[in-house]
């Protein structure tokens, strides 16, 4: 009987999921045409400068340049042009320069044509896109700058900050519900969707990793990441405001995640997993005095455990934007040249980044997966259960 | 190369916002959450092993029941011949009884016409005795108002006696 409750359970799920489904669908699809525009609006700012005198993009769009751009992130919250106007939300920019703490919003930099307070945002290397000191003439870099500290509210750290407020709220709601409802009943409303989530996490990450014993000390951080990754992950792939921002695609964001890891890992290693580091049980003698190859073996092992954690999130998520970008970009590539190439191709894109963005849906919950799976195992190594 | 620079801002943004959430989340929200599912697994195994338990028990009372019902019908049965057995008994008692007790009256009642027979016959005996020696008597003044009459009496008595 209580089998037949969690079958009813998941087929009112799946039922749910089908109506949510469709409407992501066209919400992605809404990307392509976003894209689309801004893309084209874009490549026709970079037409000019291309022909006043680039030498290597004689075709006229720079293609490599304008994807950096949008994975990239940056100071204010692009959501379209139209002709010559750029419409975008202004982000507070917070800088801390030798002791001096400025703070004004980004629209000051006019989109990194203007320099305020002695600030710009470089256009050139080696400090492109970051904002930099200048001299009084607002274009000439200060070459006797000391460091910025730039703390400014960037367009992935208000995503990041919108992210965790919506989650905040979304699980304290599901949290509601469960103090509603006791233990008595199956869940309810938003719970139904989250609680599969929960247990999954619960049972195939953190219980299968981490072992019987120590798991439920590490769930409530499993969770948290995992529902932080997937819900950053999809947001990326919405092409307009609130979404769009790249942040799991950010090498900062990654470092960020991938060190509290490490750290937790670090803190919540027990005497069997630093007695495997410096006196590897099974290890002959020889290696380990006089010169201690295993210890140093081991221990490259532990600092190296959070890089591909970190490249692979970082990676996966910055090569699906590239790749959907570059197939929109086809179409305009392709439609410089001939109005009617563009259109021909414009149907094939939109098709595959159709597919593309699928995918995407589908990497996006498998790196949020494979981060907590390895997070899990990370801790189930720092934990080693006890073989009697 | 700057997509493979960490940047300080973005950097501490990130901590802030994922720690906040990580600290928010696991006290308010997987405290409860996880609590409340552990408690309902609990509950479903103990309601699991609930059933499990009653389920025996029904079927230990089942069996008890149907062994009380197979006794009750045996005593049933055991009591309803006894009262059966008994009834014949009694009937047969009272019918002997009856017949004794009809043999009894009839000899009582012999005994008792015998006696008052008995009696009829000494009264009679005597009555007639009394008769008799009344007529005798009778007779005999009779006889013996003349003289020669007894005479004539002695005379023919005694010529009847034969002395040898």
């Amino acid at each position: 009987m209580g089998q037949q409750v969690t079958l009813n359970h998941y087929y009112s799920i799946l039922r749910k999921l089908c109506v949510v489904f469709p409407l992501l669908l066209l919400f992605l699809s809404g990307y392509s045409f976003a894209e689309n525009k801004s893309v084209l609006n874009e490549i026709n700012q970079a037409a000019p400068h291309a022909e006043s005198g680039d030498s290597h993009s004689s075709e006229g769009v720079d293609v490599g340049k304008l994807i950096i751009d949008h994975v990239l992130d940056s100071y204010d919250w692009h959501i379209a042009d139209y002709k010559d106007i750029h419409i975008s939300i202004p982000l507070p920019i917070i800088l801390i320069y030798e002791g001096e703490f400025y703070f004004f919003f980004s629209n000051k930099f006019h989109h990194g044509h203007s320099a305020y307070k002695g600030f710009r945002i470089a256009s050139e290397a080696p400090n492109k896109g970051k904002i930099v000191k200048v001299l009084d003439d607002g274009i000439t870099r200060d070459p006797n700058a000391s460091l910025i500290i730039d703390l400014s509210i960037t367009k992935n750290a208000l995503s990041l900050i919108m992210v965790s407020i919506f989650l905040c709220f979304l699980m304290l709601k599901v949290a509601s519900i469960y103090k509603k409802v006791g233990s008595s009943k199956g869940p309810k409303g938003l719970a139904v969707f989250i609680e599969p989530v929960i247990i999954f996490v619960k049972n195939d990450i953190a219980k299968a990793a981490i072992g019987e014993h120590h798991y439920q000390r590490f769930t409530p951080y499993l969770l948290t990441l995992f529902f932080f990754l997937f819900i950053n992950n999809i947001l990326g792939l919405v092409p307009i405001f609130p979404g769009g921002a790249n942040t799991t695609g950010n090498i900062s964001v990654t470092v960020v995640l991938s060190m509290f890891t490490f750290i937790m890992m670090q803190l919540s290693g027990n005497k069997a997993y630093w007695q495997h580091i410096f006196n590897t049980p099974g290890v002959p003698i020889w290696l380990k005095l006089p010169l201690p190859l295993m210890p140093i073996i081991e221990l490259v092992g532990v600092i190296v455990k959070p890089i591909p954690l970190m490249l692979r999130l970082f990676a996966n998520i910055t090569a699906g934007h590239m790749i959907i970008l570059g197939f929109m970009s086809l179409i305009f590539v392709l439609g410089q040249t001939s109005a009617g190439l563009g259109f021909g191709i414009s149907i094939l894109t939109v098709i595959f980044v159709i597919f593309m963005n699928f995918l995407e849906l589908l990497v996006a919950f498998l790196q949020a997966y494979i981060f907590t799976m390895f997070t899990a195992v990370f801790f189930g190594l720092a934990v080693p259960e006890d073989h009697h | 190369m700057e997509l493979i620079t960490p940047g300080i801002g973005l950097v501490f943004w990130t901590i802030i916002a994922f720690s906040t959430v990580l600290f928010i989340l696991k006290k308010y929200a997987w405290k409860p959450i996880l609590g409340a599912l552990k408690a309902r697994e609990q509950r479903i195994d103990e309601s699991l092993v609930n059933a499990e338990k009653i389920k025996q028990e029904y079927e230990g009372m089942e069996q008890v029941k149907e062994k009380s019902l197979a006794r009750i019908e045996l005593e049933k049965q055991d009591i309803l011949n006894k009262a059966k057995g008994t009834a014949e008994e009694i009937i047969k008692q009272a019918q002997i009884k009856a017949v004794q007790e009809g043999e009894r009256i009839i000899a009582d009642a012999r005994k008792a016409f015998e006696a008052e027979r008995k009696q009829a016959i000494e009264d009679m005996k005597r009555q007639v005795t009394l008769l008799s020696l009344d007529i005798a008597e009778k007779v005999l003044q009779e006889e013996f108002v003349d003289k020669s009459k007894q005479v004539n009496y002695i005379n023919r008595v005694l010529e009847g006696i034969n002395l040898n």
